[in-house]
């Protein structure tokens, strides 16, 4: 039978301190079930996000087929008045797409660690979710200095 | 030697936690350092998020005039309340890591922030495809009329 690890786990008492078996770290972390509510609503939002910023991810990628397919969008004459701008919106577009993806992926995976260390009590299972959240969180933070640096351009041109 | 000493050493396993205070989280010192670096890295994620959405909306003020009020001071408010969500909660897991007693009230509260911003950021991602998907019909049911 295969678990599913996205199910709720079994009821404990909010101050029975019980040793997991076999708990490689050796320490537990007991939350009240109120606790455990708010952190099941958290994986299921991140999961939720994952999941909306493939589709985003995928819609972009169509977007950008359908651009490159257009003839009419490669028109010289057309682009010419944004040529300057070319590289810094490719790098913006590249940057989104490799937040949308690779940064979702380890959402993803940060909300699977952060239910099963909570679940489980495991704290160091739960710190490798704040790990993957990192990973994702640098991967935003890289996203918006691209976007930051796009804004800028555009004020410092227009200038 | 403080509590947090005791409860992990450096790349070793953290103590069994069965006689730690209550609310106190057994987190080795590798993984206290994985707590602060989220709380670094959200803080920073939350700064460039607020500095690029005050540049992007003077852009937008310049460019479209008294047009674009709504539209920017709408963005710009989403922007400022996302950020503040993951400023507190990097301020709240900086917390778990530099006090002992209530660890685990802090690590909760930081979560509760954080399914905060994700709730957020899930519920304008629905918003915006839905508007895209009623823009799409509109555009497809315009084209066909015609």
């Amino acid at each position: 039978m295969s678990e599913n690890p996205y199910a709720p786990p079994p009821q404990r008492h909010d101050d029975a301190v019980v040793p997991l078996a076999g708990g490689a770290d050796g320490g537990v972390l007991q939350l009240a079930d109120g606790d455990w509510t708010t952190i099941y609503s958290l994986t299921r939002w991140m999961r939720i996000v994952f999941g909306l910023q493939i589709a985003g991810a995928i819609l972009i990628a169509l977007v950008l087929a359908a651009t490159f397919t257009s003839t009419s969008i490669f028109d010289a004459a057309a682009l010419a008045p944004y040529k300057h701008m070319l590289p810094l919106v490719m790098a913006l577009v590249l940057v989104m797409v490799a937040y949308l993806v690779v940064g979702s992926i380890f959402l993803r995976r940060s909300a699977k660690q952060l239910h099963q260390g909570t679940a489980d009590g495991r704290p160091r299972l739960l710190a490798a979710g704040f790990r993957s959240l990192r990973v994702y969180l640098v991967i935003y933070a890289l996203y918006e200095v691209t976007n930051l640096a796009s804004n800028l351009y555009r004020a410092f041109t227009r200038s | 030697m403080s509590t947090r000493d005791q409860v992990g050493s450096p790349g070793g396993a953290p103590s069994t936690g069965i006689d730690a205070p209550k609310g106190h989280v057994p987190f080795s010192r590798e993984d206290q350092e994985t707590l602060r670096s989220v709380a670094v890295w959200a803080t920073a994620v939350g700064v460039l998020s607020i500095a690029s959405g005050l540049v992007g909306a003077g852009i937008s003020f310049v460019q479209e005039g008294i047009s674009g009020v709504v539209s920017t001071t709408v963005s710009l408010a989403v922007t400022a309340l996302l950020s503040v969500f993951l400023l507190t909660a990097a301020a709240s897991l900086r917390k778990v890591t530099a006090t002992d007693a209530a660890d685990k009230l802090y690590l909760v509260d930081g979560l509760r922030k954080l399914r905060n911003y994700f709730m957020t950021t899930g519920i304008l991602f629905i918003v915006a495809f839905s508007l895209a998907v009623l823009v799409v019909l509109f555009v497809l049911t315009c084209g066909m009329l015609r």
